[in-house]
């Protein structure tokens, strides 16, 4: 992999090529810096001048990868400062978007912590762990529980009802208390039998306790891939079930996500590698799905596609359908 | 290809005519009379050829939405409206008693042309309580079908938008 780091402090520039070059050994993979134009990546610091121009231009058109050093919301992003640990989650993903995606192969698998199953509710995001984590355990095994955020603000859950509720209506209110809940606010969570609900919830909202759970990971600022364990990483997984995105807020790429996970077991690395989407919000779609218990972790063995589908990639006139869709679509959009 | 089409299909009152008008940028062109037999108890009308509405895409060609009549003695229609069809929507009412073997019967009835095409499912009439959903999805797992299926109210155009988004999405991405 060619890589040119194009950032001015000289300093900056040696401890981002140490660490790169540190990462890229654990890795076992070939890196030869450049300053050429025929650079295949190339960081870029966000408060350098064109740095964001010069990303964005790059997302757009075939051309070298650009990795934003210490941006958000760029297609490829790596924090300030940099670690080994983050970029060792982020090569990979850089080689698997390059022709030479066979540089994957040789990865030293050994070097980080695996887990070999995910709970519902440990989830890889940088605050709120316990929160979310408390969360999925009540809604997995209590009738009902209750989230006092503070004050008069508290969130009831029942989960025979398939129901959340809230003070209010759903609004962006809601998001705000799940932040607080997420960076520090630590709210109290208890189990409640369902009856127990009663009265209380009476003058409330209600919106599908789906929904909640979803828009809380959502909320929840993913790990960068390199704080993540490659055993989820690379654990192929797939989606129970549709996500029932008529009666809470989604995006089409949770809608074109889940259609890839229905069809056929994925790694996080692959779904990363393969997409034009920031691997941050394939790591919240991630986040979400595991949240609501929609995740299947397949055997580490298990490679192939699902054999029984009815899908049929081989009929003559798919990519022309496929056109004629991508035409509905923007039309729906506009 | 001829024609740009979307077939609604489903048993009676499961809410095609009203998913059509939802997103249909014309008034429902329908072919309801007035229902006189079993149907009359719950609906005073009842398609009997097929409804229509369409779209005009951004090329100007159209996207004809095709609601095909739900008594299976006009099944007739069925095969001419599935010809060619780039998708199919399969409405359930989930209210009925027979509502997951209405959805067997016509996902079995479409099959093959679904097989060479994409689906989604709508399942209407549910209310707010999500855990109805299960069977539905338990169904869908034991056919191996990897197809959208959603909670829908077949009044709103988003959730009609989402069920196309999503089956189209099946055949966009592979």
């Amino acid at each position: 992999m060619k890589i040119s780091i194009r950032v001015f402090d000289k300093d900056e520039q040696t401890f981002l090529a140490t660490l790169i070059g540190q990462a890229a050994k654990r890795l076992n993979l070939d890196l030869t810096y450049t300053d050429a134009a025929n650079a295949e990546v190339v960081f870029v610091k966000e408060d350098e001048p064109g740095a964001g121009l010069f990303a964005q231009a790059c997302a757009h058109r075939q051309g070298p990868i650009a990795v934003v050093y210490g941006g958000q919301g760029y297609s490829w992003c790596l924090e300030r400062p940099a670690s080994t640990r983050s970029l060792i989650g982020l090569l990979p993903l850089l080689c698997a978007k390059l022709p030479a995606a066979e540089l994957l192969d040789g990865l030293d698998a050994g070097g980080l912590e695996d887990s070999a199953e995910l709970p519902r509710g440990l989830l890889p995001v940088k605050h709120g762990q316990d929160f979310l984590q408390q969360v999925g355990e009540f809604t997995a095994t209590a009738a009902a529980w209750r989230a006092r955020f503070g004050g008069d603000l508290q969130v009831f859950a029942d989960r025979a009802r398939g129901l959340a509720y809230l003070p209010e209506s759903y609004s962006w209110r809601i998001r705000d208390l799940l932040r607080l809940a997420l960076a520090s606010e630590r709210p109290q969570l208890h189990p409640l039998a369902a009856a127990g609900l009663g009265d209380v919830v009476v003058d409330m909202h209600s919106m599908p306790l789906e929904g909640f759970l979803w828009l809380a990971a959502q909320e929840a600022e993913p790990e960068p891939p390199g704080n993540i364990s490659r055993a989820i990483l690379q654990r192929k997984f797939k989606l129970k079930r549709w996500p029932s995105f008529s009666r809470f807020e989604h995006n089409s790429m949770h809608i074109v996500l889940s259609g890839q996970l229905m069809k056929q077991p994925s790694t996080l690395q692959e779904l990363c590698s393969q997409s034009d989407w920031a691997p941050r919000e394939v790591l919240k779609f991630y986040n979400s799905a595991c949240m609501c218990d929609l995740l299947q972790l397949e055997e580490a063995t298990t490679v192939a596609a699902l054999g029984t589908g009815p899908i049929m990639p081989g009929i003559p006139a798919r990519a022309e359908k496929a056109g004629v869709f991508s035409r509905i679509l923007r039309r729906f959009a506009g | 290809m001829a024609e740009i089409k979307i077939v609604i299909t489903g048993a009676v009152g499961a809410g095609k005519t009203t998913a059509i008008g939802s997103i249909s940028e014309i008034p429902v062109v329908s072919t309801d009379v007035a229902a006189s037999d079993a149907v009359s108890a719950f609906k005073a009308s009842t398609t009997v050829a097929m409804d229509y509405g369409e779209l005009t895409l951004d090329d100007g060609s159209k996207l004809r939405i095709y609601g095909t009549p739900g008594q299976e003695r006009f099944s007739f229609m069925w095969d001419i409206l599935a010809t060619g069809a780039l998708g199919f929507v399969i409405l359930v009412n989930h209210s009925s008693p027979t509502a997951l073997a209405d959805l067997d019967f016509y996902i079995k009835r479409f099959r093959k042309s679904i097989d060479e095409s994409t689906m989604a499912v709508g399942v209407t009439h549910i209310g707010d309580n999500l855990s109805s959903m299960a069977k539905y999805y338990d169904y869908m797992n034991s056919q191996h079908l990897p197809y959208p299926i959603f909670p829908v109210d077949a009044r709103k155009a988003a959730d009609v938008r989402l069920m196309v988004e999503a089956m189209a999405s099946m055949i966009i991405y592979e």
